[in-house]
């Protein structure tokens, strides 16, 4: 098989499965390749591609984050270390019987579930979440289109990087995409001809924002768009970094321009309370919590951008604490990253987890094995009939996207499961 | 020549470009690669000091970077006679706080007297080109200089 390039290993090597190739994944690879040259290393991934979030998450217009994925390249060059792309963990091969084959098994899959609001009205037509939101402009490949204009009043619940991500991408014009890798097409389907307010909710105050204050002063270099923030009376500036926050809210709305088609603004201390409409949308009703004040937003469409959860279907042996960390998993499993602590925390924050994962592992790894780690997970997928993406694959998809490249994108992304395979060259050998 | 790489980092990159320098150093030097947080502030005392830096957030050190920089800063040590030279890491797409960090690291070893070898450089992740192959010019001209200044 042509794209099976994934190098045979002298048995007896101990072996380390890492499920999930996202941010996560690729740093516990990379720190465990430099801890344990002796290892098998497996990177087992449901897309056909790498990068996670970093492909998927981190906003098609900051292609400067997105350089991280250059590091990783250099990661699959040795022998040591396997792509495993296409295979879904439950339905091709299950956690479990990785625990059989290899003597790590390593948890990265993240944690993709948007956390929902909790109040009455949250299903009707134009509340969406900011997960699908952001896979749908990065041309993920699992979403077919949101069917969904976001119309002229776009309410963003959120305070986070998330939430002031969305506000720039639907604010931003055609021009301001150049040096991405965006599809505008599917721009234009979110943001009709130009989505006239977006309104960004949320409980904290501006100092207890989650935002990065960068975030926030960026929104202030938009062209068609302007910044205005609704101060809550008195709102105290006394802690560490409250002053950077407030002083990017500042910056942003004294730097956007007057006449601009776009208006942000932000509202501070308001609690949702309920979405309101009858078939589809029309209002967010908060409560403004110093004042009790009842406000209606009007809204064409509400996104919750409140970060993320597990998924309701995971197994019970993975417990958790009420914030979302992981309080207890399978013996020989090393969860990590978002898995392991919950959805907070940097690139620099699953690299440093990823690191000290590693770390435990490469101490807690014997000399040798009786395990078979990749060669049994080879006969089992090939019994199975499962068709993998390997580093080859990837390579061949990742040139194929460069190859696209056009004066104003860096890369043309390949956007469906079907066509990845094709070009990582595999669907003559079928699969399922 | 004794030749120390420092890198402060906070997703890996500065690392690895840190790592490159050092594999094109080692025919010819005698090569350490250095971690910040692992380091004392008589890690500078290599014949020559390169520093390999990203910036983070509001232009602050890396995370690894920020205790030897505190411990520089209130330490301040005389060193004359110490030779480096800085290679920074940045993302013009955030232009008030572009390189802001090795710009500072940068300008306090200047100011404790240390000789600047070579300009330092900075890489940005928005611009074109990578930054291991910047920093193999960039090294190329600081062991240009280096013969020829600091006395």
């Amino acid at each position: 098989m042509s794209t099976r390039e994934n190098m045979p290993v002298a048995d007896g090597q101990p072996s380390i499965a890492i499920v999930g190739a996202g941010a996560s994944g690729l740093f516990a690879a990379q720190f465990l390749k430099r801890l344990r040259q002796d290892a098998q290393i497996d990177l087992i991934e449901q897309l056909p591609v790498p990068l996670g979030l970093i492909r998927y998450g981190v906003a098609p217009d900051h292609q400067g984050t997105k350089q991280v994925a250059r590091q990783f390249e250099r990661l699959w060059g040795s022998a040591g270390i396997s792509f495993y792309g296409n295979v879904r963990i439950g339905a091709d091969v299950s956690v479990d019987e990785l625990l059989e084959l290899y003597d790590a098994v390593v948890l990265a899959t993240g944690l993709d579930q948007s956390r929902q609001l909790g109040i009455p009205g949250e299903s009707l037509q134009g509340v969406l979440d900011s997960g699908a939101m952001t896979r749908w402009i990065n041309s993920h490949p699992d979403l077919d289109s949101p069917a969904h204009c976001l119309g002229d009043n776009v309410v963003i619940v959120g305070n986070g990087n998330v939430a002031i991500d969305l506000a720039r991408l639907i604010a931003k014009t055609p021009l301001e995409f150049t040096g991405s890798d965006i599809d505008l097409e599917r721009h234009r389907t979110l943001t009709g001809a130009r989505v006239r307010r977006i309104e960004l909710v949320g409980r904290g105050s501006p100092e207890s924002a989650s935002f990065d204050p960068a975030m926030v002063r960026e929104l202030g270099t938009l062209k068609d768009a302007r910044v205005v923030v609704e101060w809550p009376p008195g709102s105290p500036v006394d802690e560490e970094h409250a002053q950077t926050r407030t002083a990017s809210l500042v910056d942003a709305s004294a730097r956007t321009p007057a006449d601009a088609s776009t208006v942000i603004s932000f509202r501070f201390r308001m609690r949702p309370l309920e979405v309101a409409g009858t078939a589809a949308v029309e209002a967010l009703v908060c409560e403004n919590i110093d004042t009790g004040a009842v406000v209606h937003l009007p809204a064409t469409s509400v996104i919750k951008a409140i970060g993320f959860i597990p998924s309701p279907e995971e197994p019970a042996v993975y417990a958790r604490d009420g914030s979302g960390a992981l309080t207890a998993s399978p013996p020989r499993t090393w969860p990590v990253g978002w898995f392991r602590g919950g959805a907070r925390g940097t690139l620099a924050d699953s690299r440093a987890d990823a690191k000290r994962v590693a770390e435990g592992i490469a101490g807690a790894l014997g000399t040798s094995s009786d395990r078979q780690g990749r060669k049994g997970l080879d006969t089992l997928l090939k019994c199975r009939g499962v068709c993998y993406v390997d580093h080859a694959g990837w390579d061949r998809i990742r040139t194929f996207e460069e190859g696209r490249a056009t004066a104003d994108r860096v890369r043309v992304k390949v956007a469906t499961r079907h066509e990845m395979l094709e070009v990582a060259a595999m669907t003559e050998e079928g699969g399922k | 020549m004794n030749i120390s790489i420092l890198y402060g980092t906070e997703t890996g990159n500065a690392e690895n470009v840190a790592q490159e320098l050092a594999q094109a150093l080692a025919a010819e030097h005698a090569v350490q690669v250095l971690d910040l947080d692992d380091c004392e502030l008589d890690a500078l005392r290599a014949e020559l000091s390169l520093v390999v830096l990203s910036t983070y957030g509001e232009g602050e050190f890396p995370r690894n970077a920020a205790r030897f920089a505190e411990a520089l800063d209130s330490a301040r040590p005389d060193l004359s006679g110490v030779r480096y030279a800085v290679f920074g890491l940045g993302d013009s797409h955030y232009v008030q706080t572009f390189g802001r960090a090795s710009e500072r690291f940068d300008a306090l070893l200047h100011s404790l007297g240390a000789c600047r070898v070579a300009e330092r450089h900075l890489h940005d992740a928005s611009g074109q080109g990578f930054p291991e192959d910047a920093a193999q010019v960039w090294l190329e001209v600081v062991l240009e200089n280096i013969s020829q200044s600091c006395a």
